[in-house]
């Protein structure tokens, strides 16, 4: 049950999306031939685990809806949230099953969300351009859900311990 | 209405989701809307404010990766300014050797040096013209500034060119100004020497050297050197004379040999 004893992941959340802003999109620290990972769906994974669907999927949205306003840039007010909104919801889904966890489990449902994010997220975002939807996959959808995942795996062992 | 909030309750995460993608596709919607516009004005502001405070750090790691883009733009344009300049200088000598060229009435095939002291006795260059090209043995060989040698090994395609400073080397010459004649030799390192000009010729310090046409080899008027040394104070009938050749030796890199077997004037330049 999310109370404001929970107030970590509040600041977890803002430190995140601070984060994710500077460091890794406006100062571009971590990036590798342009692919940069997301700590904020890393960041909501875990959230979603513990906290389930409705509280993930609010959360998201709210996330989305912040980095929507300032901090992405030319990006579309609306999309962000949209996608964390989907995304927080997926992730609480399993909370249920949190019990079964192994490092695979995680992988593949980390790896799962990655890649709802980002294909909902650069599908909408060109939309209505002529974009080779198997092309969007492979340059952009996979490595950042990639890489993401690496780094989820990362602080998912570094959390494990 | 008891049934209605449980089903609610049962499907709170679809319901959220439902909505939370309802209000979102709303936003995307409004994003040309004058109040969401004026909002992301507002935000925008703000997180340029707290982006600025980090500037330096983007600062510091762009002027490394310029530095460096700078520094191998430096190397290339150092080389690049090189090659044309040595362009140039070749340019004027080609000039040089094209009027020459012009001057005279001799045939001369253009050659390369392709490689020096190829020969363990004679000291020699190597040219990229043989006698597939029409060269022949004992063929003069000159540059632009004056005399090299001649060929003395011809093969199809390349031929070796026994230089001035070889020690079996001669020519006869004249100088210029009075007409007196004598053989140039090599003595060593760069000192040529004129032999057999009687002590009662005319020669002065300055004074041009060419070849005098005399013996089958070399044409007449080909510059040779200048004089940089005289003395009478020698025994025998002989002037001393010390030459400065003109052509620079370890810096030829173009001739021509004169492949016609006429030996008409030629106007030296």
């Amino acid at each position: 049950m999310f109370s404001f004893r929970n107030i970590k992941w509040i600041l977890l959340f803002v430190f995140g999306v601070l984060f994710q802003s500077i460091i890794v999109d406006y100062l571009n620290l971590l990036s590798i031939k342009g692919v940069r990972p997301n700590f904020v769906i890393i960041i909501l994974i875990f959230f979603g685990f513990n906290f389930g669907g409705v509280y993930a999927t609010i959360v998201g949205f709210s996330v989305g809806l912040i980095q929507g306003l300032g901090f992405l840039g030319g990006g579309f007010i609306g999309l962000s949230s949209l996608t964390k909104s989907i995304t927080g919801f997926y992730f609480g889904f399993f909370q249920k099953s949190k019990r079964k966890w192994n490092d695979l489990f995680f992988l593949l449902v980390l790896l799962g969300g990655c890649l709802i994010h980002n294909f909902l997220f650069f599908y909408i975002y060109t939309f209505g351009f002529e974009i080779n939807i198997f092309s969007m996959l492979i340059k952009n959808v996979l490595p950042t859900s990639i890489y993401t995942t690496i780094v989820g795996m990362m602080i998912f062992y570094v959390l494990k311990k | 209405m008891e049934r209605i909030f449980k089903n609610v309750y049962i499907f709170k995460e679809y319901i959220t989701v439902f909505l939370a993608t309802v209000l979102s596709s709303f936003l995307l919607i409004s994003n040309e809307n004058k109040q969401i516009e004026n909002l992301r004005e507002k935000t925008i502001d703000f997180t340029g404010k707290i982006k600025q405070n980090f500037a330096w750090v983007k600062i510091v790691f762009n002027t490394i990766d310029e530095n460096r883009e700078l520094r191998e733009k430096v190397l290339y344009l150092t080389l690049e300014n090189t090659r044309i300049k040595d362009a140039e200088i070749e340019n004027q000598r080609l000039r040089k050797m094209i009027g020459f060229k012009k001057s005279g009435n001799l045939k001369y095939l253009p050659a390369v040096v392709i490689s020096k002291g190829f020969h363990q006795i004679i000291n020699s260059i190597q040219i990229n013209v043989g006698e597939n090209d029409g060269v022949k043995k004992n063929m003069p060989v000159i540059a632009e500034r004056g005399l090299v040698g001649k060929t003395f090994l011809v093969g199809k395609e390349s031929s070796l060119v026994q230089m001035m400073n070889d020690v079996n080397f001669g020519v006869s010459a004249r100088i210029l100004r009075t007409r007196a004649t004598g053989i140039v030799n090599w003595k060593t390192g760069n000192i040529f020497e004129i032999s057999y000009v009687p002590k009662s010729s005319d020669v002065a310090v300055g004074d041009t050297i060419i070849t005098s046409g005399y013996g089958q080899i070399y044409p007449p008027k080909i510059p040779v050197g200048v004089v940089s040394e005289v003395s009478d104070s020698v025994p025998g009938m002989s002037k001393k004379i010390i030459l400065k050749i003109l052509v620079d030796f370890p810096s030829v890199e173009e001739v021509f040999v004169i492949v016609s077997d006429r030996k008409p004037e030629f106007i030296l330049r």
